[in-house]
């Protein structure tokens, strides 16, 4: 089915809403985003959505605070859940001082990174997110986003790093005035020459979100179905009484005029 | 000078967005029926029908094809049978006299196959991203069959009925921006021009159903009495309106979207601003201000509720804009406007207040109308990590004091709660301690959270007097969503509407009434302290009358004079 990009926020809101996500709309962007602009954000959602649960929103911890880097303990939540945060302090961070680097511990479900970065780097700021995730082969993502632009260069190839060493709950972020600051760590990753798995220009995600809210969003059925149901959770059951004194007279309908 | 001095008080947001200020308006040259009539007749929309198949009773189909200067549009109207018992103004509501879609481009049978099958259960149905406005309408069941057998014997309506209520039919939803799958606000403001202001979609396809209801009515009169039944008469054809109900579901909207709000009442202010530096009245605009305080009090006296609270303002208003005009036609003195505003505001009630403000902006159309294109906002709510919080504090000092100001101690200060039903999601009220659901209300207590948040960041200051909102964001990430609107809201002076909404005594009928002046319809009838009927449309131009000359003059609509047989 499709739906609207209105009708999709709104059922997320009351989904983040019901698992007790005090910022639910940001939580609700950050999913819709990635849906819109062709990276299965409702896939990665349904993938997450039952364990999303047990997140309360005292959430993070910062515990190094140096100037080359911050370190974020985010307790094993989900960036839906602390993603704007950590965004917000990186960027605060690089205001100040012309670049900053923040590395978030304990962290998952690590794509939902890239609508918060977005948001910012629309607003001036070159931004960058790093991760890596487990599987075999293990795999890099890296998404540069130019100041100004909402909508990143996104990179994905097989990691180097022998598996064991990877760590798929940790994403390093960094913000910088400068985009040679963010070229620099590009290279620190991602060696010349490395074949890239996949790669979505700014343009493609671009021409993805039109394209969703010409057409409405494709969305798996049963994945709608199960939102639905979990939406729920903030509707109050109906009653005579909340019909009549809550919402006005059960008769209004048929009061002669 | 006085006018100078008036305009500066009058722009203070404290008094502006006064919920009871809000909840007085009246519609004028910039509400959106108004702009968007101006908009069809300018650029000579053609509306046809291309399908106009109704049985006897007035049962069927009927589809209006509208072909602007950018392209074609399609209002597919389904009528069907409803038993009385049947017929319920509210959100729950399952089934209705009438229900239609307005949708882009021309319908296929394909197309028509789909809608036949959607667009009579409404939210229980799945539309697609060509259309782009979903409605419903009732039938009114003191006016329809009366009206029609009237024809039917070759007579007109009797116009005291009809100053009763002023429609044949009542819409009780329409649904727009990405509803039940339809095309949202973004596709609508970027692909179709035409309807890239605020809710100019849903106006349009309620001026086309006030349009229907006339024609259906005569039609089913033709059908009755082929012998005897007449047209309806022009002045009662204009006189006719499209009713409206509208409930809860509307105040929710004024909290969530700031921005916009702030931008509608701003536009207003500044148009007015313009109009109240301008010199003396000359003799014309002098006799215009004359008719128009009049007209306005004769629409009143036409204005017929139930509603004690409503009747009595209207009562004074109509009583202080008689004595207006009394003044003003025995005075020689010249009358500047920003004068006149400041003595108003001194000596009458906000109703007539109000009323005068629409009347002043009537007076300079070529000014005015320009700021109609203004309306329209991209909204974004974005925190500004960087933000010292001793100036996140200050800010909040400054242009949240109405909030700080609100003891919430105080008896019925926190005694309601705004939450979502189960059925059919629909906005209610509770009472605090007593209805189930408080744990799940929706987030409407602007000024309670305000409050809660400034003593929230005083204790963080003094621990970390020099920190940034990112870090004392971390610290109390429950802050964040306040912290957002607060700061996105810096410099926006008339986003927020200045009253506490969990108060036992909140009116959200004045909400309601708000967003309704703006949207233009006319005869406010509270049914309670949660919802009100009103009319849309009433004295407005027909079709075939905008297609000729646009008389943009139905502002405070007033019944025909003359009875025609």
């Amino acid at each position: 089915m499709r739906v609207s990009s209105n009708e999709l926020g709104s059922l997320l809101n009351r989904v983040f809403e019901g698992q007790g996500f005090v910022d639910f709309e940001a939580a609700t962007k950050q999913v819709v985003w990635l849906q819109q602009c062709g990276l299965q954000g409702l896939a990665h959602l349904a993938d997450c959505v039952d364990k999303l649960e047990q997140s309360s929103d005292s959430l993070v911890q910062l515990c190094d605070d140096s100037a080359e880097q911050m370190s974020l303990n985010c307790y094993h939540n989900s960036t839906l859940a602390v993603g704007g945060a950590a965004v917000d302090l990186a960027l605060s961070e690089a205001m100040q001082t012309g670049t900053a680097t923040l590395r978030l511990e304990h962290c998952h479900n690590l794509i939902f990174i890239l609508q918060p970065l977005a948001e910012r780097a629309s607003r001036g700021m070159n931004c960058m997110a790093h991760w890596q995730v487990a599987g075999s082969p293990v795999l890099e993502h890296l998404a540069i986003f130019p100041a100004g632009d909402s909508y990143p260069n996104y990179l994905v190839w097989e990691s180097l790093e022998p598996a064991a060493r990877h760590r798929d709950d940790t994403l390093t972020l960094a913000c910088s005035d400068a985009i040679e600051a963010l070229e620099d760590y590009k290279e620190q990753y991602c060696s010349s020459g490395t074949p890239y798995l996949a790669q979505v220009t700014a343009a493609e995600f671009q021409a993805n979100e039109r394209c969703s809210l010409d057409k409405g969003i494709a969305v798996d059925d049963a994945v709608w179905q199960r939102l639905c149901l979990l939406g729920e959770r903030v509707l109050v059951a109906s009653t005579e009484a909340s019909r009549s004194r809550g919402a006005g007279p059960a008769d209004s309908g048929t009061s002669g005029a | 000078m006085t006018a100078l001095v008036d305009a500066a008080r009058y722009s203070d947001p404290q008094i502006l967005m006064d919920v009871e200020r809000l909840g007085s308006m009246y519609g004028n040259r910039l509400s959106f029926m108004r702009v968007l009539l101006r908009t069809i007749s300018s650029q000579q929309w053609r509306i046809s029908h291309s399908l106009f198949d109704l049985d006897r009773q007035g049962y069927g189909t009927v589809v209006y094809a509208i072909d602007t200067p950018a392209q074609r549009y399609s209002l597919v109207i389904f009528s069907a049978y409803l038993p009385d018992e049947q017929r319920n103004d509210r959100v729950i509501a399952d089934q209705w006299d009438l229900t239609m879609a307005l949708c882009e481009g021309d319908i296929s049978d394909a197309r028509m196959h789909h809608l036949r099958n959607n667009v009579p259960l409404q939210e229980a149905g799945r539309l697609n991203s060509r259309v782009l406005v979903l409605s419903r309408a009732n039938r009114s069941s003191r006016n329809f069959e009366s009206v029609v057998q009237a024809l039917a014997s070759g007579k007109q309506p009797p116009v005291e009925q009809l100053v009763q209520v002023g429609y044949l039919y009542r819409t009780t939803a329409v649904y727009g921006s990405g509803k039940m799958g339809m095309a949202d606000w973004g596709k609508v403001r970027d692909l179709f021009p035409d309807f890239a202001r605020p809710f100019a979609a849903e106006m349009f396809t309620c001026y086309l159903l006030r349009q229907f209801s006339i024609e259906q009515a005569e039609h089913i009169a033709r059908q009755r009495c082929p012998d005897t039944a007449v047209a309806m008469s022009k002045e009662i054809k204009r006189y006719i309106g499209i009713g409206n109900a509208t409930g809860l579901g509307m105040a929710p909207y004024l909290i969530k979207h700031p921005q916009l709000i702030d931008r509608w009442v701003s536009v207003r202010e500044s148009a007015l601003q313009c109009v109240l530096e301008q010199s003396v009245l000359d003799a014309e605009l002098h006799a215009k201000l004359l008719r128009d305080l009049d007209k306005a009090a004769q629409h009143l006296a036409e204005t017929h509720i139930d509603d004690s609270r409503q009747a009595t303002l209207n009562s004074q208003a109509r009583t202080e804009l008689q004595a207006l005009a009394s003044w003003l036609g025995d005075d020689d003195s010249p009358v500047l406007p920003g004068e006149l505003l400041a003595q108003v505001r001194q000596t009458y009630c906000l109703e007539t207040q109000e009323i005068l403000v629409s009347l002043l902006l009537e007076l300079y159309p070529e000014i005015v109308d320009e700021f109609a294109n203004q309306m329209s906002v991209q909204e974004s709510l974005v925190i500004d990590p960087a933000m010292r919080t001793s100036t996140l504090m200050q800010t909040i000092e400054r242009d949240y004091n109405w909030a700080l100001a609100v003891d919430f101690s105080a008896p019925g200060a926190q005694d309601i709660f705004w939450y979502r039903s189960a059925e059919k999601l629909e906005p209610r009220l509770g009472e605090a301690g007593v209805d189930p659901g408080s744990e799940w209300q929706m987030r409407l207590d602007i000024a309670r959270s305000v409050k809660e948040c400034a003593n929230v960041l005083q204790a963080d200051l003094a621990a970390h007097p020099d920190s940034t909102v990112a870090r004392f964001l971390l610290r109390c990430p429950q802050q964040r969503p306040i912290v957002r609107r607060v700061q996105s809201m810096a410099g926006a002076r008339c986003g927020e509407i200045r009253a506490n909404l969990v108060d036992a005594d909140v009116l959200p009928l004045q909400l309601l009434r708000c967003k309704l002046a703006f949207f233009g319809v006319s005869k406010f009838d509270p049914k309670s302290r949660l919802w009100v009927r009103n009319t849309m449309f009433q004295g407005a131009p027909l079709l075939q009358e905008l297609n000729e000359a646009c008389v943009d003059d139905w502002y405070f609509p007033l019944a025909p004079t003359e009875q025609v047989s």
